[in-house]
């Protein structure tokens, strides 16, 4: 990608012979939103606000709805308003599912999907690019309907620049026209005696300009001026202060420098800078009831926001605002570029603007620009890391084109694995729905307590095991308190099935070892049932299972079927116990039949081949079980630093990277590559995983 | 599966409503839906007594039963009303026979504040009431709520507040508020800050060379023009780097950041409005004096020396030598000739004032990171177990954030204006701020910031507190 291709304009534009223009004296523009109003549409507009003490020649304006007894655009040509007109066409609230209660009954329906057209009179390119950029995101593998219905109706009458409005302004350096010759859908031009070129760039243009031209208060003119010298001046006018590409290639050199800490040093961990921009469009999911009634809201969501990616476990894969700071400008300029190839940012400004701590996001790229590796030709590439297969597209259910609607389940049965941790086995209260849904073992979900909100879980059963779904989770908030509630014949929402799988068919005939810790069962445990249902097809079957305590092992049960199982060796471990004094273990055996494998001694240890419960760690019984790796596949998930520790051994045992799974589960609220929190790095978990191999893992960004 | 839309209600303002929890019951009149939250030991005692002694009142009332007053937090009657309740009663033991020996007099206190949050705010103050009602006053009880069921009724359904609390609309309502009396102090880059004074300079050398300080905090100029940036250095040759901000901000918030607390004995640049935010986390014992060393500077960026905070009447150096933009409050003249300016309107014309702003709040959070009182390990919005008030930036999740923000800030808040600055959507938060601290004057003589000696104006009670509000 270089740079002079950045942010190209996406939608239906119309050849430049072809479009409409005309002259409009100041008056007519004045006139105009009126004429848009009385047409039934809404007109955002930016509108003076109470004049402030400034040394810059504008007056400074706000986005403001005009109404027939105030129709005037009066910060038209004004400051670049300190909002932009994002609540267009991705409000900051946004209900998305309505939710209707009666006793234990649930309905859920959509909203209605009818949205106003609105007409955003006298924006700036900046402004008039953003919802392009956003359209990508919004529609691969599944399309929002909320953002894209709302999106169609939006209509840019663009104002161009003469200038830059201050310093903070930085279009030309993303690719963005000060002057508009692509932007919005009219582009109006301020000429030398104070009328205005006006050119439709686009049909929605062509249908609300040519009313005006036909209305006699255009002035007349027979060809179009020659504006080619006048735009190149204006955008010489503002300087370009960096290089998009070298900007990228710095971030993705500079992931672990410490400048993030020097420059996040007086970020106070507040949303402005996301709020304001235009193109910023992560998003939190959240219910609200009032009594038997309530919405499912989807609501701006900033990555500055400590609780943005704070896992239920209490782990945060981004624990500080410099690997915040570092996320909001690699998400712009380095992943999103990636994914979608355009730049998440219009060089409008407003983050520099109106940071209350005067972070400096510009400064930041123009010093990443200057760190940047020199161009030597073409890089070598790394050598591309191909992930599974990707996840089935998300599927609404029959009729409605809402992704975020859910299934409604009935709880069928429940299970408390532990005192917080409970397992729930959901049937769909829909036949039709019920013979329609495939899932793939690894895939997950997002389980509602309709009313209380959205968690993510994996499926934790096979879809070998017809009719029912399974989830396990453990007590962590308000949303897991209310499934905890919940009782069996209640009705809960699922969404699903989102993610790629285990690829279960490519391991068949191959021996599996499978390696869980604690709550990390239940991902696992949809494969392993898959394997043993399909006995015939694999080899031997090892399962390594830790937790704190024998108490805190789930599904005692069924591993006591696997336990019982001559075809599947399972081993089981429990925690060292702690001393008394609190520093230290013990080296005794942590209960009665748990035998001890000494840590420093694991790899030496013997086992009895009778023998299958022991006090270990999960790494330490790997490392004394000491599994072959010829022809084996393992699967590994637990905490992060059980995975560590098992990954060597395994490693040490001579295990391949590429035959080492796991499963990762980052913080989710859509579930299908839109809210924006569960990137590492360029890879977003919930699209391109949540399987991934060890050797995918190594090469993700280390931010996990 | 059949497709079932809300009630959308619409209302004067022309913005869909999502049906309310508690609807009025359609008797023949209006009946109105009353909560009552009360002590165990005295109200409910008393309430049981009415209904044993066989008294009859008013159906209209849900009791809701909690360990004393003082336990009784702001939060469960906003969100009474939030819910659809149409007034709401606190009740608990009279002065002096706490079970907990002082619940109620802090309650007395606290309530004294929130009544006078509300009224800025335009809340109907009718539909709040307080009694103290002991075990053997099942009459009081029961005369209490015919009272005030009866006052409900004439006063009839609360539909101010409900059609806010049912306020989910998105279609760019928020861009439909006005920016009357929007405060918003502009800052020209060129003034944003002066050079260090030579003498400040050199202390701040000295400090550092000699380890008094292991870091001293300021503000730097950005790359780009605009606002400074507050930072910290930790080399005396980095001295050169700071600046002085002649505005905005609050440099003691940067105490809440961790780094910051790591760095061990600080040296911070001290204006007005960081004495008085430092009096008061030091107050709070949420700094040790011995970990802080302030550079004391004027209005125009003069060094004033090396604060001394053993001596108390350190903060008069300001009050004496402070420019004409800080007025020895905190508060600026203008927010209070803007605060009387709103308190000479009428309840309801102030609930608009309010509504008109805060339709345009973006929840960004930025008033609550700009502040150095804001300093909760786990802000009362984040929490989620339970939830209490809607994250959303919407109707209800606006209302109740600016009233419990600035609920927090009671007695605490210097007026250094921090969050109006930093907010993008120009909410004029300092006249809500400003009106408690004036209630904290009026009402207990407390002056936020005046001193680091003392205890906290809500820690603190007295057993003749005002309480004139209270049947």
């Amino acid at each position: 990608m270089t740079s002079a291709t950045i942010n190209p304009a996406v939608t239906e534009k119309l050849p430049r012979p072809q479009r409409l223009w005309g002259i409009l004296s100041r008056q007519a523009i004045d006139q105009w939103p009126a004429a848009l109003l009385a047409e039934g549409r809404m007109v955002v507009a930016p509108v003076v606000v109470a004049a402030q003490k400034t040394s810059s020649q504008y007056q400074k304006s706000e986005y403001r709805l005009l109404t027939a007894a105030a129709p005037l655009a009066t910060g038209f040509g004004q400051r670049l308003p300190r909002m932009s007109p994002k609540d267009a066409w991705f409000p900051r609230s946004e209900p998305i599912l309505q939710i209707t209660r009666e006793g234990r009954d649930i309905t859920v329906a959509d909203p209605e999907l009818k949205f106003p057209s609105v007409v955003v009179f006298g924006a700036r390119s900046c402004d008039a690019t953003a919802p392009e950029i956003l359209e990508p995101l919004f529609g691969w593998s599944s399309h929002d309907v909320f953002f894209e219905q709302r999106r169609r109706q939006v209509v840019f009458v663009v104002l161009a620049c003469h200038g830059p409005m201050d310093e903070a302004c930085f279009c030309t350096s993303v690719g963005v026209d000060p002057a508009g010759e692509n932007a919005g859908d009219v582009l109006l031009t301020p000429l030398p005696d104070g009328n205005f070129l006006a050119e439709a760039h686009s049909a929605a243009g062509e249908r609300i300009l040519a009313p005006v031209l036909r209305a006699g208060i255009a002035l007349a003119a027979d060809v179009p001026p020659d504006m080619r010298h006048y735009r190149q001046k204006v955008r010489g006018c503002i300087p370009r202060r960096f290089d998009p590409e070298r900007v990228r290639r710095a971030l993705e050199e500079n992931f672990d420098s410490p400048l993030w800490q020097q420059w996040a040093k007086s970020c106070l961990s507040c949303g402005t800078c996301a709020f304001t921009c235009p193109t910023c469009h992560c998003f939190d999911i959240q219910d609200e009831m009032h009594g038997n009634q309530g919405l499912r809201q989807k609501n701006w969501d900033a990555c500055t926001f400590p609780l943005f990616t704070l896992h239920a476990s209490g782990h945060n894969p981004r624990p500080d605002q410099s690997s915040r700071w570092r996320q909001r400008l690699s998400h712009k300029f380095r992943y999103y570029p990636a994914k979608f190839d355009r730049l998440l940012c219009t060089g409008c400004g407003r983050c520099i603007r109106n940071c209350p701590a005067g972070m400096d996001l510009l400064g930041n790229l123009m010093e990443l620009d200057g760190l940047a590796p020199p161009m030597l030709g073409d890089r070598i590439e790394p050598e591309v890391v191909h992930l599974p297969a990707p996840g089935i597209a998300a599927t609404p259910p029959a009729q409605s084109p809402n992704i975020y609607r859910p299934y409604l389940m009935k709880i069928a049965a429940l299970c408390d694995e532990t005192p917080d941790v409970r397992t729930l086995r959901l049937e769909f209260l829909d036949l039709l729905e019920a013979r329609a849904f495939h899932f793939r073992v690894g895939q997950f979900g997002l389980y509602s307590p309709l009313g209380e909100g959205e968690s993510t879980f994996c499926i934790a059963s096979s879809s070998t095991k017809a009719g029912y779904i399974e989830c396990t989770f453990r007590l962590a908030g308000r949303t897991t308190r209310a499934l905890r509630r919940l009782d069996v014949g209640d009705v809960m929402g699922f969404r699903g099935p989102y993610g790629n799988s285990f690829p279960v068919e490519a391991w068949k005939g191959r021996n599996l070892l499978f390696i869980a810790g604690g709550i990390a069962l239940p991902p696992l445990r949809s494969v392993i049932q898959y394997c043993l249902d399909r006995r015939e097809d694999y080899g031997n079957i090892t399962i390594i299972y830790g937790a704190k305590t024998a108490a805190d092992h789930v599904y005692k049960e069924e591993l006591a079927q696997w336990e019982a199982r001559p075809d599947v060796n399972l081993q089981l471990c429990i925690d060292w116990k702690p001393n008394a004094d609190g520093k230290g273990f013990s080296q005794e055996a942590a209960a009665p039949g748990w035998v001890p494998i000494h840590p420093a001694a694991a790899a030496d240890t013997v086992l009895d081949p009778a023998q299958r419960r022991y006090t270990a760690l999960v790494p330490q019984l790997v490392e004394a079980l000491k599994p072959s790796p010829e022809h084996s596949i393992s699967v590994v998930c637990g905490p992060p630093v059980m995975i560590q520790y098992t990954l060597r051994n395994l490693y040490q045992l001579g295990f391949k990277k590429h035959d080492i799974f796991t499963t990762l589960e980052n913080r989710m609220k859509c579930g299908v590559g839109k809210c924006g929190r569960c990137n590492i790095g360029d890879t977003y978990v919930c699209k391109e995983g949540p399987v991934f191999t060890a050797e995918q893992v190594e090469n993700l960004e280390p931010e996990m | 599966m059949t497709k079932v839309h809300l009630p959308i209600h619409e209302h004067s303002n022309g913005r869909p409503q999502v049906g309310l929890a508690i609807e009025p019951q359609e008797t023949g009149g209006f009946e109105p839906r009353i909560i009552a939250f009360v002590c165990k030991w005295c109200t409910y005692a008393g309430a049981d007594l009415a209904g044993t002694s066989r008294m009859t009142y008013a159906p209209n009332v849900r009791t809701i039963m909690l360990p004393c007053t003082g336990r009784i937090d702001i939060s469960l009657v906003v969100r009474a009303f939030l819910q659809g309740s149409d007034g709401v009663i606190v009740s608990g033991c009279h002065p002096g026979d706490c079970h907990y020996t002082s619940g109620n007099y802090r309650a007395r206190r606290r309530w004294m504040l929130l009544r006078d949050l509300l009224d800025t705010l335009g809340v109907d103050l009718r539909r709040l009431d307080l009694a103290w009602v002991s075990a053997a006053e099942g009459a009081k009880w029961v005369k209490t709520i015919q009272q005030f069921t009866d006052d409900m009724r004439q006063l009839g359904p609360y539909s101010a507040l409900h059609a806010v609390a049912g306020d989910y609309s998105p279609d760019l309502a928020p861009l439909a508020g006005s920016d009357d009396d929007a405060p918003g102090v502009e800052v020209d880059a060129a003034e944003a800050g002066v050079p260090l004074d030579p003498a400040l300079a050199a202390a701040m050398r000295q400090a550092l060379e000699q380890g008094t300080a292991k870091a001293i905090l300021g503000w730097k100029r950005r790359i780009v023009p605009g606002p400074l940036q507050p930072t910290w250095i930790t080399e005396a040759s980095a001295v050169g780097q700071l600046m002085v901000a002649v505005h905005g901000g609050n440099l003691t918030r940067l105490f809440k950041q961790p780094q910051v607390r790591k760095l061990g004995r600080v040296g911070l640049i001290v204006r007005y409005r960081e004495a008085l935010a430092l009096n008061v986390l030091l107050q709070e014992k949420q700094l040790d004096p011995q970990q802080t060393l302030a550079f004391g500077v004027d209005g125009q960026g003069h060094f004033l020396g090396v604060v001394d905070w053993a001596d108390a009447g350190f903060i008069r150096r300001w009050e004496t030598s402070t420019s004409a933009a800080e007025k020895p409050s905190g508060f600026s003249e203008q927010t209070w000739q803007s605060l009387d300016k709103l308190m000479a309107l009428s309840p309801a014309q102030r609930w608009d004032f309010w509504q008109q702003h805060f339709v345009r709040c973006i929840k960004c959070y930025a008033c609550r990171g700009s502040c150095p009182m804001c300093n909760c390990g786990q802000c009362f919005t984040d929490k989620n177990m339970p939830q209490w008030f809607p994250t959303a930036a919407d109707g209800p999740g606006n209302f109740s954030w600016h009233l419990v923000r600035a609920f927090h800030l009671a007695g605490r808040c210097v007026g250094c204006g921090a969050c109006e600055e930093a907010c993008p959507a120009g909410i004029p938060l300092s006249l809500l701020n400003a009106s408690l601290a004036r209630s904290a004057w009026k009402h207990f003589g407390h002056r936020a910031g005046a001193t680091s000696a003392g205890v906290p104006l809500q820690a603190d009670f007295r057993a003749n507190d005002l309480e004139n509000f209270i049947l």
